[in-house]
């Protein structure tokens, strides 16, 4: 819906293509000169008075036809004009005045019912995304309840791993419903890496132990600016995502250079293909890894980066990741302390 | 016994917890909530209904029907300093930082691992009885914030093997949290789990090994003031100190 639409103005509303819209009035106002100047010439009319009369005829022709091309002219190159300097090209009507003449007065009226049209089409689209959207808010709610209802009652391990990945997998839906939308429903707060990644590590706790996994926090005493639960979530996944792909050593490290503060996850699992890297932060993207799960129940959705991804970018945290084959991943956040933070507090 | 009174509409959730802290030495109170005829919850009284009761603690969901959980913690903290843990869903990010701005002591979030809850109970309780960090047991002075054990009688006995023994010695983190955490639930069974937890909460991220390891050379220091076999194993239920 850009500016590329392309549409070439001078071809499609220029003199010549106006001209080639009149032929058909040009050629029959020849053929009225000719008959004219054949039916006074049968009078045996002045030659002169002839001449002065064909100039004025012509003229009378030639002048109402450029009138009409001056008023299509103002209307159609402002139309073009901003139809490629608009984003959302459906917005032009707001930039235009009505035109004076006929067919632009049609026009513009039809393109106002069509705009009206696809403008209600689009909110009942939105209502609809947004009451699904507070439907799943709702849902992920009301399934908390017995989730903890139930790891209150259980005492076996494996189920809490279980109960755990079920509440991992919920939370995924959460974020993604959040990451698709375009409100802006997160709390920009200064909160202290350690206390984050903490909150994480109790709750990847029965994981990591359960996988024999060890895990290290360094150098944490730091502040950055973030939402606290978005990026519990982030971290969750990130170190799931590591003891999924075959780590047994998780080290979490902070490193403040300039302003900015630098988290770095470092694993030494499977690793990723050189050729995979490029694409996992993909929508649906699952690659060598995914596909070659040893566990089917443990296959990959594709989503748990994606959702990663979108929620830094919305938080304005950078995110790189690097990998080597079979010696491990790297995955860094960087957080800037950033004036929009700053003025926003 | 701590009293702790669950305000949670979820009944399974809270019969659940009633029994999880039952198990845990606590007394459990429940508070029906109950609608007025206006069909709304009116939370000076719930506040009120509450300290009739005489909690040490009050654990409160955020999210009841009818009435906002922080709407009751706003209207208790008119009138008491009783501690408050709020439990909240993950729905509503901004809950915590409300509750904390109206005086909770502490939240979690669900659903949330029954040994955390239980630890973060006992932190706040402690908090508020502060409770002294000198503990005594079997003769030794154990100071829970300089982590030292020192013999309590050191009068200079004669005993030859007594003499040759150090008197203070200097324990690890790991090694104070897992002794603080024995002689609290002194003559109960501790799992490993909860050790686990307790450790983990106190930002020592370690592995089974590490805690196996780290429980053989607290009774080894032990063992060094005379009580080595204090730390009894129960296999494959955890440890007692007796």
């Amino acid at each position: 819906m850009t500016s590329s639409v392309g549409l070439d103005w001078v071809r499609l509303a220029g003199p010549k293509a106006f001209l080639r819209d009149k032929a058909f009035s040009l050629l029959l106002a020849i053929i009225m000169a000719v008959l004219m100047t054949l039916f006074l010439l049968a009078f045996k009319a002045n030659q002169a008075l002839l001449i002065v009369i064909l100039i004025i005829y012509f003229s009378s022709v030639c002048l109402s036809l450029a009138i009409e091309y001056w008023r299509r002219r103002r209307f159609y190159r402002a139309l073009f004009n901003n139809l490629s300097r608009l984003d959302q090209a459906y917005l032009v009507l707001e930039t235009l005045e009505q035109p004076e003449f006929y067919d632009g007065k049609i026009l513009f009226e039809a393109l106002y019912v069509i705009n009206k049209s696809m403008n209600e089409n689009i909110k009942a689209y939105q209502d609809e995304a947004r009451a699904f959207r507070e439907y799943i808010e709702l849902w992920i709610h009301e399934v908390k309840t017995p989730l903890t209802a139930l790891s209150l009652m259980n005492r076996d391990p494996r189920v809490a791993l279980e109960l755990r990945r079920l509440d991992d997998f919920v939370d995924q839906v959460l974020y993604f419903s959040r990451a698709e939308n375009a409100e802006r429903d997160y709390l920009i707060a200064k909160v202290s890496l350690g206390d984050i990644v903490h909150e994480v590590a109790l709750r990847c706790q029965p994981l990591l132990l359960g996988n024999s996994v060890s895990f290290a926090v360094q150098n944490l005493a730091k502040t950055v600016y973030t939402d606290a639960k978005w990026l519990e979530f982030i971290l969750n996944q990130i170190i799931s995502n590591s003891v999924k792909y075959g780590s047994t050593k998780i080290e979490v490290i902070g490193e403040e250079s300039g302003s900015k503060v630098i988290l770095t996850i470092r694993d030494n699992g499977v690793g990723i293909d050189s050729r995979d890297l490029p694409r996992v932060f993909e929508k649906s993207f699952t690659g060598r890894n995914g596909r070659h799960q040893r566990n089917k129940a443990e296959s990959s959705t594709g989503m748990g980066l994606y959702i990663v991804k979108t929620l830094c970018e919305k938080l304005g945290h950078q995110i790189k990741i690097f990998s080597k084959l079979g010696q491990g991943t790297i995955v860094e956040i960087t957080f800037s302390e950033h004036d929009y933070y700053l003025t926003k507090k | 016994m701590a009293k702790i009174l669950v305000i949670e509409d979820d009944t399974v959730m809270r019969e659940e917890l009633a029994r999880l802290l039952e198990g845990s030495g606590y007394q459990a109170l429940t508070l029906p909530l109950f609608e007025n005829e206006t069909g709304t919850i009116d939370p000076q009284s719930v506040a009120r209904q509450i300290l009739e009761r005489q909690p040490n603690l009050l654990l409160l969901d955020i999210n009841l029907p009818h009435l906002s959980g922080v709407a009751i913690l706003k209207a208790l903290r008119a009138q008491s300093d009783l501690p408050v843990i709020m439990v909240t869903g993950n729905s509503a990010d901004s809950d915590q930082v409300l509750s904390m701005s109206f005086g909770a002591d502490d939240y979690v979030t669900k659903p949330y691992n029954p040994n955390i809850l239980l630890l973060r109970i006992a932190a706040v309780l402690k908090r508020v009885e502060s409770s002294p960090n000198l503990l005594e047991f079997r003769g030794l002075k154990i100071d829970l914030g300089r982590g030292t054990i020192e013999q309590l009688d050191a009068r200079g006995d004669l005993d030859f093997a007594q003499k040759r023994r150090p008197k203070r010695i200097l324990l690890t983190k790991n090694e104070m949290i897992i002794l603080g955490h024995l002689l609290e639930a002194k003559g109960e069974i501790v799992t490993r789990d909860a050790l686990m937890t307790d450790l983990w909460n106190n930002h020592e991220y370690i592995n089974d090994n590490a805690l196996t390891v780290n429980v053989s050379r607290l009774r080894h220091k032990l063992g060094l003031l005379g009580a080595g076999d204090a730390i009894e194993t129960r296999k494959g239920l955890g440890y007692i100190l007796a």
